[in-house]
């Protein structure tokens, strides 16, 4: 993965866009052909939640026996999901019965429809990690239970260390850097996710902001002086450069201009989205799928987008709170998925869920306050039509499914609060994304170094 | 708030200015030495010269002023500290607690909601310290220590200003103190305490939250650090961690017991320190803490307390820890191992034998000579988006709207646009990472965190505003009262000889710093402008400037 910086300025885009941009300017996205031809639209639409969802109160088991071991950790402190408001679902491949939280109600639909699956017990891991391994001193992630460090191994999927690349980001990297500096990936948020080697994302403000309002400088009319003050703004980009920072902070501003010059026109999506720091996020990914797909021959046949939304670290008042937000991530999720099918791609687009990690079986606090701690393994929604919905996927681990066993000191557990050693990694989840959007099984290599200590190298839950 | 300059007096100081730089940049430029090299050598007799003034005063407060510029020529960079140390406080206001839900009569959109349950007043005054305020090294100091120690207004019940503001006096006041009691006193501020944890954190479940951030952010970090800063490691390369989980659950366990002070007309006392209501609350069992540091059972909240704080405070890894963060904030993204190990060991011992004095580790790294000597092209940082404001707000008079008194300080949604929202960073990570990288490159440059195609953007739009336009009176009711403008009158004499203009700010803005090509460039575009357009000459220089990556990049 580590190329020298002399291999990294020559294949970058970057060096290219600093000077090479200013004088040859884009139409459109200006891509190569080669870019363009192959493979039909496909794209990949990461939702973060940042702060650690607790999965525990996300995906409950509604079987008597499973129930009974979730409420006997939870329902005291008062962090317990009452059996009869959990959504019911039945995963194809296991016998009985989960709930999903009451909140998710509005995707709790394409479950049963087979548009939404769920990862359960994943969570970053250097290789398997039997409970006995991890007792005895096997190696384990970097700095486990620390936001930052799990953040970063979530969105590198390196967990031996930090990592200055995320796996989004080296995804783009080996389907080529587009020569017009329009990047394949499309930040709404921020993260490591979205930077590779060779590939910086497009930053860009949620709707409502207009897409042909986006990246403008305002300030230039036509006289004469603005026209020579916008000269020299534009020659001052290109000196300076023996100064990396210098250099680094003109490369970013060279790369937005250039690409608002592409924005000519702001599409219209009929879908309507909740107006919420998620929705608006996700209505501005479909918007800019749209423009896309109305490029042509120039259009992108791969994209990926990163979002965010924050508030999950719910150490306290986490009933109302991880209410709320799962509210807010289902609906937008469920209007997102209908703006796909507006536009035709309902197929060509996977959504799926990242966060910091797991938290605690065990609650922190009781009653009014309570809450949950820091854990490990985790379960996530991955959804759309392309998607082998309506069941569970993973790697089964000690209770025999991949679901885990919720006890408190049990099989699953690194400690007594209840954090998963997760049976699945986060190498597997991505790599089984990654292969749908087209990376080859050479690439999967490069892009995912861990993933060749795990035997099961696909998950199975893309079609 | 604080009218600490007349007006009259920046505009007498800024033509001295003026006249000295343009002479002292024309004669460097004519000897052609090669920049930036050439500050150190434009020393006249020993007296600080304009750019090396400008230099420090970028550094050491919320931008250069012209009258701070000659001000620090007269006495120097330490007499200069020691005034900044002893200037009063500008800090915040107590205000009264306020109900949770707001009551009826402080409906939306009205003053009393404004001042009562967002972050406005708070962010206003903030705004107008860095603006107005004499303590300028107090305040720069510790909105650094509040992006380590980080409380964010983002979390339910933390934007109200009356259980923000103490957080914040606990900053100001503590920024020149003894890290210990900043320590203490963060530890126990009861925002704090409710953002992460510690507030109601019982025997029973303790919660780790408070344990692990004061540790990993607050102190000492991840990795067993060398006195400069690199890490440690074995013949294999393995590093080292600080802690494990066993001596963050200790921590936890230890921090038990706290809960807030009492109620006050039965609102919640985010005013008061924290403290122990019932000792039953504390875990008093034995605990093992960094460094195999084992504090005896039977301890009441208060002496773990103490004795947890001392076994952090005594880590060798703080000096390293904080010295360079407060370099990155301060003075450069890439301090040299040297520079680093020689703030260690100030924090270690004062030279009176004090550790963790921070009086004597801020002087010690403005007065360092790596943050003297001429720049590098690997030194200095890309300055955030407050910063951008300041310099530029500070360098030109910033004004109200209609220029007749101060400005109202709402600048916060200028520094929102640009990614940066005050006293509102997204986690307790803070606004960027201290470890984040300059893109392309090898170098650290946290700030750059924050800089995408949409907030480079950003940044070039709100020079716009500040340098042509104005931040209009009562536009945004009840938010704006005053709005905000630049002054260039002290500038329009000069806009006839273009090169005259752009000598005189780059001196001003740049610290002397602007390269042969860019200055060229400046004085094309403003000689392009009518001469009889005398503001126009101006805001088109100083656009020009404010928006180039070589001014952000603050060296």
């Amino acid at each position: 993965m580590t190329l020298s910086r002399r291999e990294f300025l020559r294949r970058s885009g970057c060096s290219a866009l600093s000077v090479g941009a200013l004088t040859s300017g884009i139409d459109r996205f200006g891509l190569v052909q080669a870019f363009a031809q192959g493979n039909s639209y496909r794209a990949l639409v990461c939702i973060f939640l940042a702060g650690g969802n607790d999965g525990n109160n996300m995906l409950v088991p509604l079987d008597a026996a499973g129930y009974a071991a979730y409420a006997a950790a939870r329902n005291a402190a008062g962090l317990a999901i009452a059996q009869g408001s959990l959504l019911p679902i039945k995963p194809k491949s296991i016998g009985t019965e989960f709930g999903l939280h009451p909140s998710l109600a509005a995707v709790h639909p394409f479950f049963t429809d087979g548009k939404l699956a769920i990862v359960t017990n994943v969570g970053p891991l250097i290789q398997p990690l039997s409970k006995q391994d991890y007792l005895s001193g096997a190696p384990r992630p970097y700095q486990l239970f620390s936001h930052a460090d799990q953040i970063s191994q979530w969105q590198t999927s390196i967990s031996t260390g930090a990592s200055g690349t995320g796996w989004g980001g080296r995804v783009a990297d080996v389907l080529g850097v587009n020569p017009s500096g329009y990047p394949l990936i499309t930040a709404l948020a921020g993260g490591i996710f979205t930077r590779g080697q060779l590939t910086s994302p497009l930053t860009v403000a949620p709707a409502p902001t207009a897409l042909n309002r986006l990246l403008l400088l305002s300030g230039f009319g036509t006289a004469a002086d603005e026209q020579a003050r916008l000269t020299a703004m534009n020659y001052l980009r290109t000196i300076g450069r023996d100064s990396p920072l210098v250099a680094a902070a003109s490369n970013v501003t060279q790369q937005a201009l250039d690409i608002a010059k592409a924005f000519d026109v702001d599409p219209v999506v009929n879908t309507v989205f909740p107006n919420t720091t998620l929705g608006n996020q996700l209505k501005q990914v479909a918007k800019l799928m749209k423009f896309n797909l109305g490029s042509g021959a120039r259009a992108l046949t791969r994209q990926i987008f990163f979002c965010s939304l924050g508030g999950f670290d719910t150490h306290q008042g986490q009933v109302n709170t991880q209410a709320t937000l799962l509210t807010q991530v289902g609906n937008a999720m469920k209007a997102f998925y209908d703006a796909t099918v507006e536009l035709g791609i309902e197929s060509q687009v996977v959504t799926f869920t990242l966060s910091d990690f797991g938290r605690t079986l065990q609650p922190a606090g009781s009653a009014g306050t309570v809450g949950s701690d820091h854990a490990w393994g985790n379960h996530h929604l991955v959804m759309g039509a392309s998607v082998m919905g309506g069941d569970l996927y993973g790697v089964s681990g000690p209770s025999g499914t991949v679901f885990p066993t919720l006890q408190l000191g049990g099989p699953d557990d690194t400690d007594t609060r209840g954090r998963w050693i997760p049976t699945t990694s986060v190498d597997q989840y991505a790599a089984t994304l990654a292969r749908w959007f087209g990376v080859d099984e050479i690439n999967i290599n490069t892009v995912f170094p861990q993933l060749r200590n795990f035997s099961t190298r696909d998950l199975r839950f893309m079609i | 708030m604080h009218p600490m300059h007349s007006p009259k007096l920046l505009f007498r100081r800024g033509v001295g200015l003026i006249l000295g730089a343009a002479c002292i940049t024309s004669w460097m430029i004519v000897t052609s030495y090669s920049w930036p090299g050439q500050l150190s050598r434009a020393r006249h007799g020993g007296r600080v010269t304009a750019e090396e003034a400008a230099r420090f005063l970028q550094q050491s407060t919320w931008g250069p002023t012209a009258d701070l510029i000659s001000h620090v020529q007269d006495v120097g960079f330490r007499k200069f500290l020691e005034e900044q140390f002893d200037a009063p406080m500008s800090s915040y206001p107590t205000l009264p607690l306020v109900p949770s839900t707001p009551p009826v009569d402080c409906p939306a959109n009205s003053i009393c909601r404004r001042d009562n349950y967002t972050l406005y007043p708070v962010q206003t005054r903030f705004f107008t310290n860095t603006l107005y305020g004499e303590d300028q090294l107090r305040q720069r100091v510790a909105f650094a220590l509040h992006q380590i120690f980080v409380v964010s207004g983002v979390d339910i019940g933390q934007g109200y200003p009356s259980r923000f503001t103490p957080y914040l006096q606990v900053l100001d006041s503590d920024a020149f103190e003894n890290f210990r009691t900043l320590l203490y006193d963060i530890t126990l501020n009861a925002a704090m305490g409710n953002y992460l944890d510690m507030a109601n954190n019982r025997k029973t479940n303790p919660n780790e939250n408070y344990a692990r951030e004061v540790l990993q952010l607050f102190s000492i970090g991840l990795n067993r650090m060398q006195p400069d800063g690199s890490l440690v490691r074995d013949v294999q390369g393995q590093t080292f961690p600080t802690y494990d989980q066993a001596v963050v659950n200790a921590f936890a366990r230890l921090f038990t017991g706290w809960t807030f002070a009492p109620a006050q007309n039965g609102l919640t006392n985010y005013i008061d320190p924290m403290r122990v209501a019932n000792a039953a609350n504390h875990d008093t069992g034995t605990k093992t803490l960094l460094r195999g540091v084992t504090l005896p059972a039977g301890q009441t909240a208060a002496e773990d307390l103490d004795d947890g704080l001392d076994n952090i405070f005594q880590d060798p890894n703080v000096g390293p820890f904080i010295g360079r963060q407060l370099i990155q904030h301060l003075v450069t993204s890439n301090p040299s191992p040297d520079y680093i190990k020689r703030i260690t060991d100030v924090f270690n011992d004062n030279g009176s034998g004090v550790r963790g004095d921070l009086k004597a580790v801020v002087k010690a790294i403005l007065l360092d000579r790596e943050a003297r000597a001429a720049s590098t092209p690997q030194s200095g940082h890309l300055v955030h988006p407050v910063l951008l404001i300041t310099r530029l707000a500070r360098a030109f008079n910033v004004r109200s709207a209609d220029g007749t008194g101060d400005s109202d300080g709402y600048l916060n949604p200028q520094s929102q646009a640009m990614g940066m929202n005050v006293f509102s960073p997204p986690s307790v990570f803070s606004y960027f990472s201290p470890s984040g990288g300059v893109p392309g490159s090898s170098l650290r440059g946290p700030e750059f965190g924050l800089l995408n195609t949409s907030t480079a953007v950003a940044r070039a739009n709100v020079v716009n505003t500040l340098v042509f336009s104005r931040i209009a009176a009562g536009t945004a009711y009840p938010f704006n009262p005053s709005g905000t403008s630049l002054d260039f009158s002290a500038f329009q004499p000069l806009a006839g000889d273009p090169e005259g203009l752009v000598d005189a700010l780059n001196a001003l803005m740049m610290s002397g710093q602007m390269s042969p090509d860019m200055r060229s460039a400046v004085i094309t575009a403003v000689s392009a402008v009518n001469s009889s357009n005398t503001l126009k000459r101006v805001r088109t220089a100083v656009y020009l400037i404010a928006t180039s990556s070589q001014y952000q990049v603050e060296r």
